[in-house]
């Protein structure tokens, strides 16, 4: 009796560790998702109003994230995160690497509010709005996706659920790789680094 | 000499005052901590540990915070890669245990800001429970 829970206590953690695995392995391998945004390109406006695209940014790697400033961990949390990343990652590479933080939320994130949101984490970023359309052919284009919840019992009004993922582009604009908006810094630069220097030979 | 034993006195005070609250309340906050925000924000979060020291539930039902137009109990869950916000109704916290709100998980939403929240300010929050008790708390402002 003894030796059967024992065995089935091993096959159950067997089974949750690969559950684990397997779901960490599909969001984080690049190849799971497909080709994402094979035009590697997008517009949308930046927090000065400017047409931002996407192929004006060859040459640098970028960190996509998808988010909206009133979202009250996350958001900041990953920010200050990136901050993080940068001074890992030193001074040469800051310009070299560019945060594009893409607002879900154009009803209330103006250009104005982003700039302000934006310039308190002191990163390399930029912060881009456009029509709900606009937003959603970006989002379509990197098989993201966010919900809109609206709910007369919070004061918010409304909320969003969006999907946790930080895409590293390549200079050339091609997507090669998939961070958990969780993993620590130290991992996300290590994996920058190599990257880069992959991308240079 | 008179200064060293006033600042006694002081810290008898405190430490008499912090066993009689946790001598007598049932519920104890520790912990506690604001996400410092941009000063454009409207919103912050607010986190802290409950802790139950009695028998019974405690169910914490709302807060409030002078600082914002309104305080509601969130939860955030990640759903198979789906970051969820919402709002719940209450917090109950079992006999003898405890229950931490932190990034990820259970908050106390600021809404309506008044006041940008700066890393290192002080934001007084009550908590009110189901029993009438309420419990001020200070949280302290910080980037995570
Ligand atoms: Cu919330």
């Amino acid at each position: 009796m003894r030796v059967i829970n024992k065995f089935s206590l091993v096959l159950l953690l067997g089974v949750c560790l690969s559950a684990v695995n397997c779901t960490k392995q599909v969001a984080q391998s690049v190849s799971g998702y497909g080709v994402l945004n094979p035009q590697r390109d997008f517009v949308l406006h930046d927090q000065d109003g400017r047409i931002f695209h996407l192929k004006d940014h060859r040459g640098q790697m970028v960190l996509l994230f998808f988010g909206y400033t009133s979202c009250p961990d996350i958001c900041p949390t990953t920010l200050s995160k990136l901050a993080r990343v940068y001074e890992l990652l030193g001074p040469q590479m800051r310009s070299q690497l560019l945060t594009v933080f893409v607002s879900i939320d154009p009803q209330r994130d103006t250009p104005q509010k982003l700039k302000e949101y934006l310039r308190y984490f002191k990163i390399n970023a930029v912060g881009l709005t456009g029509t709900k359309a606009e937003i959603d052919t970006v989002i379509n284009a990197y098989k993201a996706s966010y919900t809109k919840e609206e709910t007369s019992s919070s004061a918010m009004g409304y909320m969003f659920d969006h999907t946790d993922l930080l895409y590293l582009i390549d200079r050339r604009g091609k997507t090669i790789h998939l961070f958990h908006l969780e993993d620590p810094a130290e991992q996300i630069a290590k994996i920058i680094q190599g990257k880069a220097a992959l991308s240079h030979g | 000499m008179r200064k060293l034993l006033c600042l006694t006195g002081v810290f008898a005070l405190l430490a008499s005052s912090a066993a009689y609250a946790a001598a007598a309340g049932k519920i104890s906050v520790t912990d506690a901590w604001v996400q410092a925000m941009p000063p454009s924000s409207s919103i912050s979060a607010a986190y802290m540990t409950i802790t139950n020291n009695s028998s019974q539930n405690v169910v914490l039902s709302s807060a409030s915070c002078d600082i914002a137009g309104a305080a509601e109990i969130h939860q955030m869950k990640d759903d198979g890669g789906m970051m969820r916000m919402s709002m719940v109704a209450s917090l109950t916290i079992p006999p003898q245990g405890k229950v931490t709100l932190k990034p990820g998980g259970y908050h106390l939403m600021l809404i309506d800001l008044k006041k940008p929240v700066n890393n290192g300010d002080v934001v007084p929050i009550s908590l009110h429970f189901k029993d009438g008790e309420t419990i001020k708390v200070n949280a302290h402002a910080r980037n995570q």
